[in-house]
């Protein structure tokens, strides 16, 4: 893949963008099976992130083209016309009747072959999707496009075909980091806050038209990867498994006064149970060698 | 899933050799290949001849170069992909452990699973992963397609449970990465200091409130940030003071934060510190009332006098991060 940087002309920032279920809701499990299309969703807020990273770099160098680029169903585009409010010079929808049911990998095959048919010079892409856990489309776009990834990115800039790029890395390490386009970026949350759309550029973006990409229009080969049968399929879901502290709640079967009592004694005895300091450092260092902070 | 599929376990030797996470993954992998009365390979990246006595089963380990912190998987990548075949990978779910895997998965065109809390596999059934999903408001049950290649990353949360004990017999060979792949030049590194790293950017927050507002007690609690490479924060008490910035402050009328780990010293937890807070992946409380709310949070509690028990955690982690100190003193052009 070779963009426009490395001729001379405007450099070309796709930035990968999906949708996720909307934090401040609390859906029913059922509604989560169904996925009922009650459950408002939003952008997902590890890809704003990565469409404010794109901006800035146009800020920096005026010319660049900077295209939203999702894998999302029709009933998904309204949310994301948001990145043409923020400024997105173009918002491509990819969709056909093969991407309903994609994993990740199937995912990243099409929005890679979609990258390249745009000319992409660096493809940006948020750290997770709010509703998965895997983050890994960006890693494996680069690897179907056979470029470099630079993972944990929390500033970037870029002269003519060479990027810089600050990564945050584990236990405070930071890495500045150089790279020839294109490459693929992948955006910290948080990094990069996104900018307050004005007024006039949110009607432009709820009347502007999205084009639709599909896989064989961008140039995706049937029986690609994710073409048959997904290669993930979520099998059930059942309610979040219980995870230790929060609030305290007293022993239901005892009576109602000793319950009383009972709170107003506060959580367990000290330590989680264990009677001797030396003990309870020994279960915070065990915490902490769990969580990788140690070596 | 068919007999006899072979099963991979890549995993990411720290710098003092296997983690606990590294031998849980080993003991998954061992166990799933006595299901699948597959052949079980290991891949010890970075790690020793000592940590190979350390793995369970009948293997063969393969020992590759370590990865620098910051520095490019793709070789990493390209090598677990000629072990998968038309078998299961398992790694660690580490930032660097989720990269290997999607690259893997995406270059043998297998299924990914990451991030999953536990694996299993049964002769004739897909493989099936558990996870949590929709930010943490469910668990789903995912089952990869059989007959292709599946890579799946493991998290911690399953640690704890069983364990495999070093038995049987191994072969060790060493293999060298393909240097002619594309990446990235890392061309510095740098440690910001605990006054210098954001608090809403740090994976660690260690804060002390009204019970540790002096400066000798911050000089610890900034001791303890440092060697964790985390930042110090504040409850409001303290920044009143003047002992803290106002823009270390956690809270109703200072900052929301969702540092992975979050160690509260001196600080009762009001209402007004728990909203700033509460998102926090896990908490270690260091208070010497018992019944001081926020314990009710927390994942570990320290119930003492701080000045007694910061030196004594502090004792510990020092000694169980000089390694990586050590080792980022070697970078030359790291900024300790």
């Amino acid at each position: 893949m070779s963009g426009a940087a490395s001729t001379g002309g405007s450099p070309v920032v796709v930035v990968c963008m999906t949708t996720a279920l909307d934090p401040e809701e609390r859906p029913a499990l059922e509604e989560l099976r169904r996925k009922a299309r009650s459950v408002r969703r939003v952008v997902n807020p590890a890809d704003r992130a990565a469409l404010e990273a794109a901006l800035r770099l146009r800020d920096s160098q005026p010319g660049t083209v900077v295209i939203a680029l999702s894998l999302a169903a029709a009933a998904d585009e309204e949310p994301l016309r948001w990145a043409l409010a923020q400024g997105a010079d173009e918002f491509r929808r990819l969709w056909g009747e093969s991407c309903a049911e994609l994993d990740s990998i199937g995912v990243a095959s099409r929005l890679a072959t979609a990258a390249r048919a745009l000319g992409a010079d660096l493809i940006l892409c948020g750290s997770r999707a709010l509703d998965g856990s895997g983050g890994g489309v960006g890693p494996a776009m680069a690897e179907f496009l056979d470029l470099p990834v630079l993972n944990d990115v929390a500033a970037l800039s870029v002269r003519g075909s060479l990027m810089r790029a600050e990564r945050r890395l584990r236990r405070g390490l930071r890495a500045e980091v150089e790279c020839r386009l294109p490459a693929v970026v992948v955006v910290e949350e948080g990094a990069f806050g996104p900018r307050y759309a004005r007024l006039r550029d949110r009607f432009r973006a709820l009347r502007a038209d999205v084009p639709v990409l599909t896989p064989a229009s961008a140039g995706q080969e049937d029986g690609g990867p994710g073409k048959a049968e997904p290669r993930v399929a979520v099998r059930s879901l059942s309610g979040p498994k219980p995870v230790g502290g929060g609030i305290f709640v007293p022993d239901q079967t005892l009576s109602p006064e000793a319950q009383l009592t009972q709170l107003m004694g506060g959580p367990p005895g000290p330590a989680g149970g264990r009677s001797s300091i030396g003990g309870a450092i020994d279960e915070a260092v065990g915490l902490l060698e769990e969580l990788r902070f140690l070596d | 899933m068919a007999a006899g599929i072979p099963v991979t376990a890549m995993l990411l030797c720290g710098r003092g050799g296997l983690t606990a996470l590294d031998t849980f993954v080993a003991g998954r992998a061992a166990a799933l290949a006595g299901r699948l009365r597959g052949e079980l390979r290991f891949v010890l990246v970075g790690g020793r001849e000592e940590d190979a006595q350390r793995l369970p089963g009948t293997a063969t380990i393969t020992l590759v170069d370590g990865l620098d912190e910051g520095c490019d998987t793709g070789a990493h990548a390209r090598l677990l992909a000629t072990f998968i075949d038309r078998g299961v990978a398992l790694l660690p779910a580490t930032r660097e452990g989720n990269e290997i895997a999607a690259r893997a998965a995406a270059r043998v065109g297998g299924g990914l699973a990451a991030n999953a809390r536990s694996v299993e596999a049964a002769a004739g059934s897909p493989l099936t992963i558990e996870r949590t999903v929709y930010a943490d408001r469910a668990t789903a049950t995912v089952a990869l397609r059989e007959g292709i290649p599946a890579v799946v990353t493991l998290n911690s949360e399953g640690l704890g449970g069983r364990r495999t004990a070093a038995t049987g017999s191994a072969r060790t060979r060493f293999a060298a990465l393909d240097q002619t792949v594309a990446g990235f030049r890392v061309v510095g590194r740098r440690l910001p200091g605990p006054w210098e790293m954001d608090i809403g950017e740090a994976e660690v927050v260690v804060a002390g409130g009204k019970g540790v507002a002096t400066k000798e007690a911050f000089g610890l609690l900034a001791e303890l940030a440092g060697l964790l490479g985390g930042a110090v924060g504040a409850s409001r008490p303290v920044v009143d003071v003047g002992l803290v910035p106002p823009s270390r402050q956690v809270g109703l009328s200072g900052r929301t934060i969702t540092p992975r780990l979050y160690i509260a010293c001196g600080i009762s937890g009001s209402p007004h510190h728990l909203v700033g807070m509460r998102g926090s992946g896990s908490v270690i409380s260091i208070n010497s009332d018992p019944h001081a709310p926020i314990h009710a949070l927390s994942d570990v509690r320290l119930v003492g006098d701080a000045a007694v028990l910061l030196p004594r955690l502090i004792e510990q982690v020092r000694s169980r991060t000089e390694t990586r100190r050590a080792a980022l003193r070697e970078l030359s052009e790291v900024r300790v």
